[in-house]
């Protein structure tokens, strides 16, 4: 069945914007649902035949799970593609540090303690760890239960807590359900308590299955009992049977609509070798895992996954700006040469780079271009020489060196002139690409 | 329970290019390696075929690479100062599948050195060496056109990978390569119609794309890999489609990117939040190879011998599921 627009999809509505959708318009809720972010059921007013029509378009192909709450919740699955160029990755995978439950206390919670401050910040951004994975193999359940909690008072970050015996989960859930853990996980034989769980305490359920098959078996049964919100995890002994199982749900959520497996996925590492798990890491980020559990708290190890999820978790059809500002890369002075830009992320970072590389110091002048780069900008007629000048003398680079030369990008070469004549600099035309940036300052600036 | 068959099927195969020439193909290579001839995306082998697994290439340079910080140079301490001991060192103790030759030093606006130097540097790296070659020049576009009218003839036969070729500046070394039985890497800045267009060029002139692999430019991790990550991915696509425009391997070249980012280089005394910089560096050169062979990367140019092995290790791992 073909995809319906938003169009088609508002014609099908009450058209009353009464707003109990939570959306501000019945327009706002149809864009929302042709871009299969929200389910019809949000809805209480749309009619039967509308129902109909829309049914096969309005379901999510996978649906959207919620771990934790407040401010510390974690959003996942729900999308929609299995190439991120199609139109883009939804939700970040959350990521939960493992913390097992034979260590003795004190190192336990020193552990706990360094998942908390596995936070960074990166290109302006917080990127961090989401979520504690405490995994049950030693303790009996009350015991787990009380460690459970204890986990719970030391960290703010939602846990996920494992156990294949049901009744350590129900020790555990007594003291945390307030917070909303994930839990799990059910299997062909302790389904039913882990579904029960699931229900009673209002937590989503992580189900585990060897093959598709299985797992496609365990979840229409548990959907049965009324359980919505669940995870996959399939059983996957080696990195590139996680990749084909993987590949083969988003596949089967997204392109079959296959609703028994149009869940979330979770998966772990299974190297223990130190940089093989952050091989692990960063596949599965890539290749359409939706919550990420990973044994380590070492920085050099998390750092790299947690850069990975924030790069490809970027909007693809979204320019990404920086600030529009002036920049001080090195250490500059008087005597350093003054660069103008866009605000292009890719294209401040590569004149950044190259600069930083070159051994040079230099301040950088950032036009705002809404993120577009420079031959973009130039296209889109936002650069003019006047334009250039007020952002040059707003952001006073001029001001803090000792002579009146502005090197402009290459590709817009033709602006020299204009430039020059509003801003009353001389004005040096560099390299079209940052690559040949520092041949250009060796030659022109050294000199 | 029956569930749906998902494994896609292409109308196309990737070319297979081969690098290196053994005594019998008219070289002095121990063996030739081949890249490409893909029948799927990247490690699915459940649907289709991956004959060659990826390769890794290992930067050297023509000069002593100050640029390079501590954790990359300490690496290669001692034989830095002479790039046939340097090659030597690498094919031996950290075992690539390929040497990178890169000639920095031709650069007109650094060392300046001359075609003559240059060739005959070739000459002792191939002798020393007996592993497949890249050799690259040094970006300044006359200057390469000199260089290579020279190294080209020098390397004769070996069947090395020669670059770049890019839109501005293709003629000489692909008439060069071709006389000679090179293959080229064909250079295009983040864009996937660039790297098209080059191709069409080459093409045009008479160079067969069988011969030629595609370099997008690979930025480093955190730098805007995801822009590349996709190119590569919808190159992949299309040339598994049937565009044989875009059906030739990729190359990734990320040893300088991934070693200027702040994140390969600040030591953990400057920055205890990140963590020991003697494994965050290596560790952001490999994940940055990861991502790129993801997205369909076949060789990867890289420097530091731990995140090659690294690599290869993962290459490896993924490697096994074939023939399941």
């Amino acid at each position: 069945m073909a995809d319906l627009s938003a169009m088609d999809i508002y014609q099908e509505l009450p058209q009353t914007d009464c707003g109990d959708c939570n959306f501000p318009t019945c327009m706002a809720f149809a864009m929302q649902l042709a871009s299969k972010q929200v389910s019809l059921d949000e809805c209480p007013h749309v009619t039967e035949e509308a129902e109909e029509a829309l049914s096969a378009s309005s379901a999510p192909p996978m649906r959207i799970v919620t771990v934790g709450n407040g401010n510390s919740e974690v959003e996942v699955g729900g999308e929609t593609v299995q190439f991120r160029h199609e139109e883009k990755f939804y939700r970040p995978p959350g990521i939960g540090i493992t913390v097992r439950d034979g260590r003795d206390r004190d190192r336990l919670n020193e552990r706990v303690e360094r998942v908390n401050q596995l936070q960074f910040e990166r290109v302006g951004e917080e990127i961090g760890v989401d979520m504690i994975t405490v995994e049950n193999s030693q303790l009996p359940p009350s015991e787990f239960g009380e460690l459970v909690a204890e986990v719970n008072d030391i960290s703010e970050l939602p846990l996920i807590i494992l156990s294949s015996d049901p009744e350590s989960i129900e020790h555990a859930l007594k003291e945390v359900s307030d917070g909303r853990p994930l839990i799990g996980k059910a299997n062909g034989e302790n389904w039913r308590k882990m579904a029960e769980l699931s229900e009673k305490y209002e937590c989503p359920l992580t189900v585990a299955g060897e093959g598709l098959e299985e797992l496609a078996d365990l979840t229409e049964r548990i959907s049965e009992t009324g359980v919505e919100e669940m995870i996959l995890a399939p059983d996957c002994e080696s990195l590139p049977n996680y990749l084909q199982t993987l590949t083969e749900i988003r596949r089967l959520a997204v392109k079959e609509k296959y609703s028994p497996l149009g869940y979330p996925v979770m998966a772990s590492t299974v190297s223990d070798d130190l940089f093989q798990l952050v091989a692990d890491g960063t596949n599965h980020v890539l290749k359409f895992a939706s919550i990420l559990t990973l044994d380590t708290v070492k920085k050099w190890q998390i750092l790299p996954i947690l850069t990975v999820r924030q790069h490809i978790y970027i909007d693809p059809q979204v320019q990404n700006s920086v600030e529009a500002k002036l920049y001080e890369v090195g250490d500059p002075g008087p005597d350093s040469p003054v660069l103008f830009t866009t605000n292009f992320q890719l294209t401040y970072y590569s004149l950044e780079g190259e600069v930083e590389d070159g051994g040079f110091s230099a301040y950088i002048t950032v036009m705002d271009t809404d993120g577009l780069g420079v031959l973009n900008s130039y296209a889109d007629d936002r650069l003019s020489g006047e334009g250039i000048a007020e952002t040059i003398r707003e952001q006073g680079a001029m001001d803090l060196v000792n002579h009146d030369k502005i090197i402009i990008p290459g590709l817009v070469a033709m602006l020299r002139i204009s430039i020059q004549e509003e801003g009353d600099w001389e004005v040096l035309v560099g390299p079209e690409d940052a690559a040949s940036l520092p041949r250009f300052l060796r030659k022109e600036w050294e000199e | 329970m029956q569930i749906p068959d998902v494994k896609s099927e292409w109308d196309n195969e990737i070319s297979t290019v081969k690098i290196g020439a053994t005594e019998k193909e008219g070289g002095t290579r121990s063996a030739n390696i081949s890249v490409g001839g893909e029948t799927t995306l990247p490690f699915l082998h459940f649907e289709g075929s991956t004959p060659h697994r990826p390769v890794l290439a290992m930067e050297v340079w023509d000069i002593p690479p100050d640029s390079w910080p501590p954790v990359a140079r300490e690496q290669i301490e001692g034989v830095m100062e002479d790039p046939v001991e340097w090659a030597q060192k690498c094919e031996e103790e950290f075992e690539p599948d390929l040497v990178c030759l890169k000639l920095k030093g031709c650069d007109p606006f650094g060392q300046d050195k001359s075609p003559e130097e240059a060739a005959k540097l070739v000459e002792k790296v191939i002798e020393a060496t007996s592993i497949p070659l890249i050799v690259w020049g040094c970006g300044d576009d006359d200057k390469d056109n000199e260089v290579f009218t020279l190294v080209s003839p020098a390397a004769a036969g070996e069947n090395c990978l020669l670059g770049t070729i890019t839109e501005d500046n293709y003629r000489t070394l692909a008439a060069l390569s071709k006389a000679d039985g090179h293959k080229i890497v064909a250079e295009s800045p983040v864009d996937i119609n660039m790297a098209k267009q080059v191709n069409t060029l080459a093409l045009d002139i008479g160079f067969e794309l069988e011969n030629l692999v595609i370099f997008p430019n690979s930025p480093a991790l955190g730098y805007g890999i995801e822009y590349v990550y996709s190119i590569m991915e919808r190159t992949r696509l299309a040339g598994l489609k049937g565009d044989r425009l875009m059906a030739q391997p990729i190359l990734a070249n990320i040893g300088g990117e991934v070693w200027g980012t702040k994140e390969a280089k600040i030591p953990e005394e400057e920055k205890p939040e990140w963590g020991d910089h003697r494994k965050r560096g290596p560790m952001w050169e490999a994940t940055t190879a990861f991502t790129y062979l993801q997205s369909g990367a076949d060789i990867v140019v890289m420097r530091h011998p731990e995140s090659i092995k690294a690599t290869k290790l993962m290459i490896e791992r993924l490697m096994e599921g074939r023939g399941e």
